[in-house]
Formats: structure tokens, C-alpha cells, sequence
């Protein structure tokens, strides 16, 4: 075999280049009810509709799936994912409380995103202010001080959710599931900014990130400034998923299964793994977007229960795989 | 230099007491001592990777808490015992890390660096081709601990802190082990301090030994006074069976290259 690049991956990623482009264009002549209409959209239709959504898919997508492979990194566990330090729970507790409390007396049209930002930013401190004062240091105490505070958001969110009239519900839980519809060029130019800074960022310090994979004191005896950057990756993490929860709600399983889509074909650094992997993930959103036009014309299923049907069968394949675990 | 060391992993609860030492490059150290004696803890001490709690370390008059991460690891560096599990990642590219201390965030490998790390490869019996294929986390015990050999002779430190080396390594690969420590030592004047459970290879290979217990050294000296029958009684709790050559039932075993100027 030829080194890093052995023939499977090259026919790897030519076919997932094949995929994307091909999500693209059926994005493209697919309208909201998930009919075919072969390239005769208008092009108000094109500039005002679908191409904001595609592009908001790919960059949703992209910021997921590097948020997803720095925790994965630093975690040193394919298994961890974008949402585990409870900002998914902090966004969407965000906004139950909006859509239940504050979008009837506030006409804001961008209620829903900034709610969400808000409730990530939230958990994001509770959790970094919790890990402090029980004065637990090392990464992996922040996946548990995580998991327990993003249960109590969510707990808190559907208690919210139970009490609340049940007309309002359907705006909130669609939002929960994730979806890229009714979405302008403005939530597009917020994310765009965020993904071009993170991937510019981490693509920086991709060699501090290959460190990292060796272990904290492997990292540290080789010269790693080992706290400065966990704070650094854990930063960019919740920042990427932060903004891509606020701009169209919780889709699960992309950041964990995109970097892994990556890892079952190549063992590369992270130079290579943090591209592919955005590009993985900018693939499957818009997918899972273009999917669930065709599967419920007119009424869209929110693109978090195709990623999270989907991923969860993915996650059994690559726990049989075996390659992801390091078990063989 | 190491002055009035004191350290552990909980404030409160020191795992070494007040420890002093001062070595040169070129000297061959072994720590000895039971199981929970400090070795480790000692050593993890010295990178700073469990800082200080009390007293002082200092490479070159530069106290090592306080340099720079980069400047600290190619002052000191360490092979740890039982290493985490890293992510997996070709051999070659996990060696390259090495490196990182001297090239820095980003840059790639120029053809010099490359031809090192071939050369290093070849020196610890790594295949090439493999190298590039094959992932770390396929590796064997032996065979991930000779990559590790690998990766701190890349990384080339001035002082070399090698936590029980000798693990996971069948007897060639132990004198192929032992020949770079002398050579370390001897040739390239670097210090390399080993915690070390197998006495024979302390008494042959270090010029001094250090006997731990509780945090504390115990005896500090040459090999032969060190590690004498009452002393490691003491330490141990239990007498080792000494033996010369000629007492020896049937066959004895040693590793080649362990008597100095045998072999190598």
C-alpha cells in the first residue's frame, strides 16, 4: 500500500466528494415538499431559499463534525460528541423557555437563535464554573461534570416543556430536533465567520491536537503546554457548537459520526483529519436535510431524528468495527 | 540539580519528603526501591508534570517550573511506565511527535528530519514500511515500547528520565535497550536517571544508585555500595538471593551488553 493514502481511501473520498456533490444539486431542484422540479425554481426561489439552507447545511455540518473530533481528541474517545459538555441541553432549555415565555410577548424574529446561544453560553459556564469548584483538573473529569449538568438542563427543559400548552409545544420541539428550514442568508453569515475562525484555529494547532491523542503527560514530557491547550480545544468546541445549536437547533450524531466516517479509512494527523472531517459533516446535514423533504412531503421531519435514527446505527457499526476502540 | 523536593499528588499528603540531588550529564542513575516508594512520583516531579509542592528543581541553573513547555522538553524528557492509550495513528507519524520540542506548531518534516526518523526507526528494529501503515494501537507490548525509544531519542533531551525501561522487552531488545543508555550517557554526555526493579541491570549498568523508600533516598553511591545484602533488607523487608556465577545451579541467563565494554 502507498502510504497515508492507500487506494481505499483515495476511492473514499472521491466517492464522498461524488456524494456531496450530488446532495448539492438534488438540494438544489428539490423544493420544500420535496418535489423535483429539475432546475425550473425561480431564481428568487434559488438565492432567497434553497441556496442559504444548502450552505447552512454545509457549514452546520462542518462546525459539528470539528467540534466533534477536537472533543473526540482530547477526550482521546471516538464515542464523544459536540453536545457532551451540555451545551445541546443549555440551548434547547434556551429555547423552551423562549418559545413558551417570551416569543408571545416579543415579535423578534431571531428569538430562537439567541435564546439558544444564550442557554449554551449557560451551560458552558456552569459546567467550566462546577468542574472549578469540585477542583477536578484533568479532561476527563469535564465529560462527568458535563453529562450531569446537561441531564439537569434537559430535565429542567422538559419539565418546561410538560407544563406548558400544548399548542406552543410543536414550535419548541421542532426546534429541539434540529431543522434548516425557513432559514435566511443572515444565519448563514453568522456561522460562516465561526467555521472560517475554528477551522483556521485548530488547523494551527493540529499538531498540538496529535499530542493530545498521545495522552495528557505524553503530551506535556514532549513539550505540550498541556492546560493551555485543553482550554484552547474545549473553547473552540463549545463555540462551534454553541453557534451551530443557536442557528438551527440540536442535530444529533453529526459530530460524532463524521470525524469517525474519516477515521475507519485513514489513520492521518489532524491536519488532514480536521478538512475531511468538516467536509463529512458537510455532507450529512444537507443530506439528512434533503432526506426529510423527500420522506414527508410538506410537513419535513426535523433533520436531528434522521441524523440520530442514523447514527445510532452508526454508532453500532463502528463499536463492531472495532477500529475506532482501538479492540481488534 | 534537585533541592528540598517535596511533592506528591494531594496537597497535604506528600509522596517524597524533602529530597536533594545533584547530578551531572554523563552519569547513569538507577532508582531502586520497593513498589510505592516514590520512583515515579519522583520522576513525574522532575518534568514538572506534578508540580512541586516545596523546594526546587533546576536544569542548567533555569528552574523547570518555570520554562517555557517547549524549552523544558528538550531539557528533560521521560519515558513514562504505563503510558496512556493513544488515539490511533501511524507508527511513523506517532514517532515524529518527537520532534515537537524543536520544530514547533506547524511546519512539515524537512528531508533531513525525515532521514532521522528512518535512521531512528532502523536503530530500534522498526520496520520502515510498517511504519507507515501500521497504528500504534496494533502494536505489541514490546513493540509499542520500543516506538516509544524511538520517539525519546528523536526528541533528544539532555536529561533522559526512563521509568522501568526494561518493561515489555524480550532480552535482545533489553542489551539493544542498555547499549542506548550507555551510548546516551557516554557518548552524547546526556544524564539519564532510570527507575529501575531489576537489580542486575543497576548493579552493571549505573554509576549510581539511589535506594528510595517512602519518599525519602535511603542510600546514595555506587552500585556495589548501595545495593548491599542489608540495605535491600532493610528497604525491602526480605532478603534477595545473591548469587555469583559459580553458585549458580545449571545455567545462568544474562543479558548480552550488560557488562560494560561486552558486546557493544
Amino acid at each position: 500500500m502507498n502510504g497515508p493514502f492507500p487506494r481505499k481511501a483515495v476511492v473514499a473520498v472521491v466517492a464522498g466528494g461524488g456524494v456531496l456533490v450530488l446532495t448539492i444539486v438534488a438540494s438544489l431542484m428539490t423544493d420544500a415538499s420535496g418535489r423535483w422540479d429539475g432546475g425550473g425554481a425561480s431564481p428568487q426561489i434559488l438565492q432567497q431559499l434553497r441556496i442559504p439552507r444548502l450552505i447552512l447545511g454545509i457549514v452546520v455540518g462542518g462546525q459539528l463534525a470539528i467540534a466533534g473530533l477536537l472533543l473526540q481528541t482530547l477526550f482521546r474517545n471516538p464515542l464523544a460528541e459536540p453536545y457532551i459538555l451540555g451545551v445541546s441541553s443549555g440551548a434547547s432549555l434556551g429555547n423552551v423557555l423562549w418559545t413558551l415565555f417570551l416569543a408571545p410577548l416579543i415579535p423578534w424574529r431571531f428569538g430562537m437563535e439567541i435564546s439558544g446561544a444564550l442557554g449554551a453560553l449557560l451551560a458552558v459556564l456552569i459546567v467550566i464554573r462546577a468542574g472549578r469548584a469540585i477542583g477536578l483538573g484533568d479532561s476527563p473529569s469535564f465529560i462527568l461534570v458535563g453529562v450531569a449538568v446537561g441531564a439537569g438542563l434537559h430535565a429542567l427543559a422538559a419539565l418546561f416543556l410538560v407544563q406548558a400548552d400544548p399548542n406552543r409545544i410543536r414550535d419548541a420541539l421542532v426546534w429541539l430536533m434540529g431543522s434548516l428550514a425557513y432559514k435566511s442568508w443572515l444565519t448563514v453569515w453568522a456561522c460562516l465567520p465561526v467555521l472560517a475562525a475554528a477551522l483556521a484555529i485548530s488547523m494551527f494547532y493540529s499538531r498540538g491536537l496529535d499530542l493530545l491523542g498521545l495522552g495528557e503527560e505524553s503530551a506535556h514530557d514532549l513539550g505540550l503546554d498541556v492546560p493551555r491547550m485543553r482550554m484552547l480545544t474545549i473553547g473552540v468546541a463549545v463555540v462551534l457548537a454553541g453557534s451551530a445549536t443557536a442557528a438551527v437547533g440540536v442535530v444529533g450524531f453529526v459530530g460524532l459520526m463524521a470525524p469517525n466516517l474519516i477515521r475507519l479509512h485513514f489513520s492521518i494527523s489532524h491536519r488532514w483529519m480536521i478538512p475531511l472531517s468538516a467536509i463529512a459533516g458537510g455532507t450529512l446535514v444537507p443530506m439528512a436535510d434533503l432526506l426529510s423533504r423527500y420522506l414527508a412531503p410538506g410537513r419535513e421531519i426535523p433533520i436531528g431524528i434522521l441524523t440520530s435514527i442514523a447514527g445510532s446505527a452508526f454508532f453500532l457499526i463502528i463499536l463492531r468495527s472495532g477500529r475506532v476502540t482501538g479492540r481488534h | 540539580m534537585v533541592e528540598n523536593l517535596r511533592c506528591g499528588f494531594f496537597p497535604g499528603r506528600p509522596v517524597i519528603h524533602s529530597l536533594s540531588l545533584e547530578a551531572a550529564g554523563g552519569e547513569i542513575i538507577g532508582l531502586v526501591g520497593p513498589n510505592g516508594s516514590g520512583k515515579s512520583t519522583l520522576l513525574r516531579c522532575l518534568t514538572n508534570w506534578l508540580p512541586a509542592t516545596s523546594g526546587k528543581i533546576l536544569i542548567d541553573g533555569r528552574e523547570v517550573g518555570a520554562m517555557p513547555s517547549r524549552d523544558r522538553a528538550r531539557a528533560i524528557g521521560m519515558l513514562v511506565q504505563n503510558p496512556e492509550h493513544p488515539v490511533p495513528m501511524p507508527v511513523r507519524e506517532f514517532i515524529s511527535l518527537g520532534y515537537f520540542s524543536r520544530r514547533g506548531w506547524f511546519g512539515g518534516e524537512s528531508p533531513l528530519d525525515r532521514d532521522a526518523v528512518d535512521r531512528t526507526m532502523q536503530r530500534f528494529g522498526l520496520d520502515l514500511k510498517a511504519g507507515v501503515n501500521c497504528r500504534v494501537d496494533q502494536l505489541s507490548g514490546g513493540e509499542f515500547q520500543r516506538v516509544r525509544l524511538a520517539q525519546i531519542h528523536l526528541q533528544d533531551p539532555s536529561i533522559l528520565l526512563l521509568d522501568e525501561p526494561t518493561s515489555f522487552l524480550d532480552w535482545p531488545f533489553q542489551s539493544m535497550l542498555i547499549r542506548f543508555v550507555r551510548e546516551k550517557a557516554r557518548q552524547e554526555k546526556r544524564l539519564v536517571v532510570m527507575a529501575i526493579h531489576d537489580l542486575n541491570i543497576a548493579m552493571a549498568l549505573c554509576d549510581r544508585v539511589l535506594m528510595l523508600r517512602d519518599g525519602s533516598v535511603l542510600a546514595d553511591g555506587p552500585p556495589k555500595d548501595v545495593l548491599r545484602e542489608d540495605l535491600l533488607q532493610k528497604v525491602f523487608g526480605h532478603p534477595p538471593a545473591i548469587h555469583t556465577i559459580s553458585h549458580f545451579p545449571g545455567r545462568f541467563f544474562s543479558t548480552p551488553g550488560l557488562a560494560e565494554g561486552e558486546g557493544s
